[in-house]
């Protein structure tokens, strides 16, 4: 099971600790498929002197994500989920109060590598660039494609089709009889928890999608190892044709 | 994979012999299984023997996991282009055009837009360690596994995490064990 961070109860901590200077949370938790309500949580944190710290890996151009509109203050994302792009960049933004923070700090940030500090000459503007690593050059020129590609279609136009291709699984995985892992409303449209039926083993059962298909989902995490499966529909691999012959295998190896 | 017991520190030993030619490989490239028995003999890799390890072709998938997803066949061939120098103006001009992009996928106007180089949990390091100071309180949510990996990040700051804690997973009985 998986549910969205309940906004009351971070209500409640932060009365709790008022010293509090940092609300963290995950906007699509992967793990559980749950996709809570950013914009709720940081009225919250502001509410309470905090700054808001918000987890957009997986949501990055899959649902709605509005930094200036919902003033997230620090954001992170991955290259590898919605942007299908390869794995390893991480897109992230600061808005002034949190760089004023970053640049008023009493203590070196503790990493040379990730000092936004440093990191910021180097990707700064033009010619006052300064050396800080070699970025990695291919994958970026992989990057740029992606977010051009997301440019070309429309980053509403991307929220839509992922909702679309969603709710067509949905409908598909409700008459296979596989039940989802999270509530209706608090569901990553792009990711899918649903409970391993009663009676289907959950390695075999995924090894002969993988082998005689060449169709991978996602296993569960942890504690729900074995209890659940996570089917993703990100980015390039949100289509109506993978929706389908996701649902056709799954009707074959359940039987 | 079968090795000998490990008596000495720097078993096993592999010998590498690179190809000097071409062709060959490419000749058996497209078929899946052809693929996974040319792949076969470098899991039976014994310390002494001399090995060939032969290009990685991937089998095709169609990937509806948790990510990676599938990667556009544009961006494919975009990383297959030429590598220039990273302060090559060229180059430079592209990450401007990035930060570009970015900032309209993450609607935001913010200055401080850049890619860290390296995955997701590089950028969720890069926020912590940037804007925590030892003794700094974080509300952390934990509705799932990474936002106990927030709480790693707040503790290796040196700063206090306060856990609001979802339920979440499966509901475990005492006489079963976590799953790794």
């Amino acid at each position: 099971m998986g549910r969205a961070v309940d906004p009351d109860k971070v209500e409640g901590s932060l009365k709790n600790n008022p010293d509090a200077r940092f609300l963290a949370f995950v906007h699509a938790e992967t793990s559980t498929g749950a996709l809570s309500d950013v914009r709720r949580l940081v009225q919250v944190a502001h509410a309470h002197g905090c700054l808001a710290i918000v987890d957009a890996v997986t949501s990055l151009g899959g649902v709605p994500l509005d930094v200036d509109g919902w003033q997230i203050d620090a954001v992170y994302s991955g290259s590898q989920k919605c942007l299908s792009c390869t794995p390893g960049l991480s897109p992230i933004s600061f808005n002034e109060r949190a760089m004023e923070i970053v640049r008023k700090r009493r203590n070196k940030v503790r990493s040379w590598f990730l000092d936004l500090n440093l990191v910021a000459q180097y990707w700064g503007g033009g010619a006052q660039r300064v050396y800080h690593h070699t970025a990695p050059v291919n994958a970026l020129y992989g990057l740029h494609e992606a977010l051009v590609i997301l440019q070309e279609e429309g980053l509403e136009n991307a929220w839509e089709r992922h909702a679309r291709n969603h709710r067509m699984l949905r409908d598909g995985l409700g008459a296979l009889g596989l039940a989802f892992c999270v509530p209706g409303e608090e569901r990553i449209p792009h990711l899918n928890a649903v409970a391993i039926p009663a009676g289907t083993e959950d390695g075999p059962t995924r090894k002969r999608m993988l082998e005689e298909f060449g169709l991978e989902i996602g296993a569960g995490l942890g504690t729900m190892a074995g209890k659940i499966w996570r089917i993703g529909l990100m980015g390039h691999s949100s289509t109506p044709k993978n929706v389908t012959y996701c649902l056709s295998v799954l009707k074959t190896v359940l039987g | 994979m079968r090795r000998t017991p490990n008596t000495d520190s720097h078993a096993p030993k592999v010998i590498w012999q690179f190809f000097s030619g071409t062709g060959n490989v490419l000749a058996h490239a497209p078929r899946s299984d052809m693929i996974r028995n040319l792949r076969k003999p470098e899991r039976e890799v014994t310390g002494r023997r001399m090995v060939t390890i032969r290009p990685f072709i991937p089998p095709t998938r169609t990937l509806m996991g948790p990510g990676p997803s599938d990667v556009h066949p544009r961006v494919l061939q975009a990383m297959a282009r030429p590598t220039i120098g990273h302060m090559d103006p060229e180059f430079i001009g592209m990450m401007e055009e990035i930060k570009i992009l970015l900032l309209h996928a993450f609607r935001t106007k913010n200055e401080m837009t850049l890619v860290v180089s390296g995955p997701g949990s590089a950028g969720m390091e890069t926020c912590f360690v940037n804007l925590l100071e030892p003794g700094d309180k974080v509300v952390v949510c934990r509705n799932g596994v990474f936002g106990g990996r927030m709480k790693e990040n707040v503790e290796r700051c040196g700063g206090i995490p306060i856990m609001v804690e979802e339920e979440w997973g499966a509901r475990l009985t005492p006489t079963r064990s976590k799953a790794h």
